[in-house]
C-alpha cells in the first residue's frame, strides 16, 4: 500500500506542477498532507520517532487513491497512443486490482493451511490454555490496579508470558509487562519454546509444568515456583 | 490479530459491555472504538475481540460509500468505482480491518472529512472530524486543524449553518476526551501526551 500511497502523491504533484490540479483537489490533497506531517510530528515530539509505523498514517491514502487511479489511466492511455492495439488500460486496471485481492485472499486462507508455523502456534496456545486453566489455583483478579498512562493494563490473573498474546486473553488472564507501573509484573506462567525464553528477564524461579511437541517444534510451559501448588501430573 | 487488538481493545470491549468503566477506557486510547465494540459485544453477547474484528471490518466497509461520491464528484464514476475496488481490496487496509485494529476507522474519517469539504457539507465534515478526534489520541490534534480551517473559511463567508455543526462536533468530542482522560490523569487534555507541555495549565 506504501507504493500506492507514494504513487498517488507523485501523480498529484505532476498534476499540480501541470496545472490541471482543481481546488477541491488541492483541498482534499492539502488534508492528506497535513495528517501526515501532523502525525508525524506528534509521534516524533511524543515518543521520540523519527517515522512512526505505517499504520498510524497510511489510511490517509484512501484520499490519494484517486489520484492512483487516474494516474494508472493517463498512464495506459499514453501507451495505448503508442500501441494503439493493446488494450493495456483495462487490463493495468484489472490486473493491479485482481493482483491486491489475491494477495487478500491467500491472506485470508493461509490460516486454514496445516502445519504453518502460526497454525502450530495456534494449536500450542489451545493446548497451553486447557493446562494452565487446569493448573490455576489462584484468584482471578489483583486486588489493586494501579493506572499506568503509559500502557493498558488490567489486574486480571493469571500472568502469562508468551509468543502470543492470546492466550492470557483466552485465559482471561493478563500479558505480561515489565515494569509498567514502577513494579515489575513477574509471569505466573511462561510459555514457549525453549530457546525463545529468556530466563535473564525474570527474577524468580519457575518449574517445568508441562511440554508438547508439535511437528519440529517444542513448547515448554512454566509455572513459577513460588505460587506452591502441586502439579497434577 | 494483533496483538495490540488482543492485549488492549479486545479486554476494553469485553469490560464495556460488562459495565467495568474503569478498565474500558484508557487515556491512551481515544473512547470511540471501546464504545462501539463494548456495545456490539453487549448487544450480540460476542466475545470482545470478535467484536472488535465486526466494528473494524465495518468501519472499512462504511468507508465505501463516502468515498465513491468523493471521487465520483473530483473525477469521475469509473475511477470512483475503481477507487473503491482498489480499498476493499487493498492488503493494508484489509488486514488492519481483520486484525481488528481501530485504524481502519480513520480510512472512514477521512472519506468522510474529504466529501464535505468538496461537497460542502458540514454534516459529513462534522461526523468525519468526531471520528477522527475520538479514535485515536494522535488523531486529535489534526481533527483540530482541519475544523478551524473549515470554521474560519465559512465564518469569513457569513455561513453559520455550516459552522455550527462542525463546531458542535469537535466541542463534544473535546469534552468526552478531556473528562475521560481526566479521570484518569487529573488533566482536562484530551490527550496524554499534551501533558507535559499543557499539564500546569489544565
Amino acid at each position: 500500500m506504501i507504493a500506492v500511497v507514494i504513487f498517488g502523491l507523485l501523480v498529484a504533484i505532476w498534476r499540480i506542477a501541470t496545472k490541471q490540479m482543481s481546488i477541491r483537489e488541492g483541498v482534499v490533497f492539502a488534508i492528506a498532507l497535513a495528517y501526515f506531517l501532523l502525525v508525524v510530528f506528534q509521534i516524533n515530539v511524543a515518543d521520540n520517532l523519527l517515522m512512526p509505523e505505517c499504520r498510524y498514517w497510511i489510511q490517509v491514502g484512501v484520499l490519494l487513491m484517486g489520484w492512483v487511479i487516474w494516474g494508472v489511466d493517463a498512464i495506459a492511455n499514453a501507451v495505448m497512443r503508442r500501441f494503439p492495439r493493446i488494450k493495456i488500460m483495462r487490463f493495468l486496471l484489472v490486473a493491479i486490482i485482481l493482483g491486491f485481492a489475491l494477495n487478500d485472499i491467500v491472506m485470508l486462507f493461509r490460516s486454514s493451511i496445516p502445519n504453518t508455523r502460526r497454525n502450530l502456534n495456534v494449536k500450542a496456545c489451545e493446548w497451553a490454555a486447557k493446562r494452565i486453566a487446569s493448573d490455576w489455583q489462584g484468584p482471578c483478579k489483583d486486588a489493586e490496579n494501579p493506572i499506568a498512562i503509559g500502557e493498558y493494563h488490567i489486574p486480571n490473573r493469571p500472568v502469562v508470558a508468551a509468543h502470543t498474546k492470546r492466550l492470557a486473553y483466552v485465559l482471561n488472564g493478563r500479558n505480561e509487562r515489565t515494569s509498567c507501573y514502577g513494579k515489575i509484573d513477574y509471569p505466573d506462567y511462561v510459555f514457549n519454546e525453549s530457546h525463545r525464553i529468556d530466563w535473564q528477564n525474570y527474577k524468580c524461579e519457575y518449574n517445568l509444568v508441562d511440554d508438547l511437541e508439535l511437528g519440529k517444534k517444542h513448547f515448554f510451559l512454566y509455572r513459577r515456583v513460588d505460587l506452591n501448588w502441586p502439579t497434577e501430573d | 490479530m494483533l496483538s495490540d487488538a488482543i492485549a488492549r481493545y479486545a479486554p476494553m470491549a469485553d469490560a464495556f459491555a460488562a459495565g467495568d468503566w474503569q478498565l474500558a477506557f484508557h487515556p491512551r486510547f481515544g473512547v470511540l472504538f471501546q464504545v462501539l465494540a463494548g456495545s456490539f459485544a453487549y448487544l450480540t453477547r460476542m466475545p470482545g475481540d470478535l467484536a472488535c474484528q465486526v466494528v473494524s471490518i465495518a468501519m472499512l466497509s462504511f468507508s465505501a460509500v463516502p468515498l465513491w461520491f468523493l471521487f465520483e464528484s473530483l473525477f469521475d464514476r469509473r475511477t470512483a468505482y475503481f477507487c473503491v475496488a482498489l480499498l476493499l481490496v487493498s492488503d493494508d487496509f484489509t488486514r488492519y480491518a481483520m486484525d481488528a485494529l481501530r485504524d481502519s476507522g480513520k480510512c472512514l474519517a477521512f472519506a468522510l472529512i474529504g466529501l464535505g469539504v468538496v461537497k460542502g457539507k458540514a454534516h459529513w465534515f462534522a461526523f468525519g472530524a468526531f471520528i477522527l478526534a475520538t479514535l485515536v489520541s494522535y488523531g486529535f490534534a489534526p481533527s483540530a486543524v482541519f475544523v478551524l480551517g473549515w470554521t474560519v473559511y465559512f465564518a469569513y463567508r457569513h455561513e453559520w449553518r455550516k459552522v455550527c455543526p462542525v463546531v458542535f462536533a469537535f466541542v463534544g468530542a473535546t469534552v468526552l476526551l478531556s473528562v475521560m482522560v481526566h479521570h484518569y490523569t487529573g488533566h482536562y487534555l484530551p490527550a496524554p501526551h499534551y501533558i507535559n507541555y499543557l499539564g500546569g495549565y489544565l
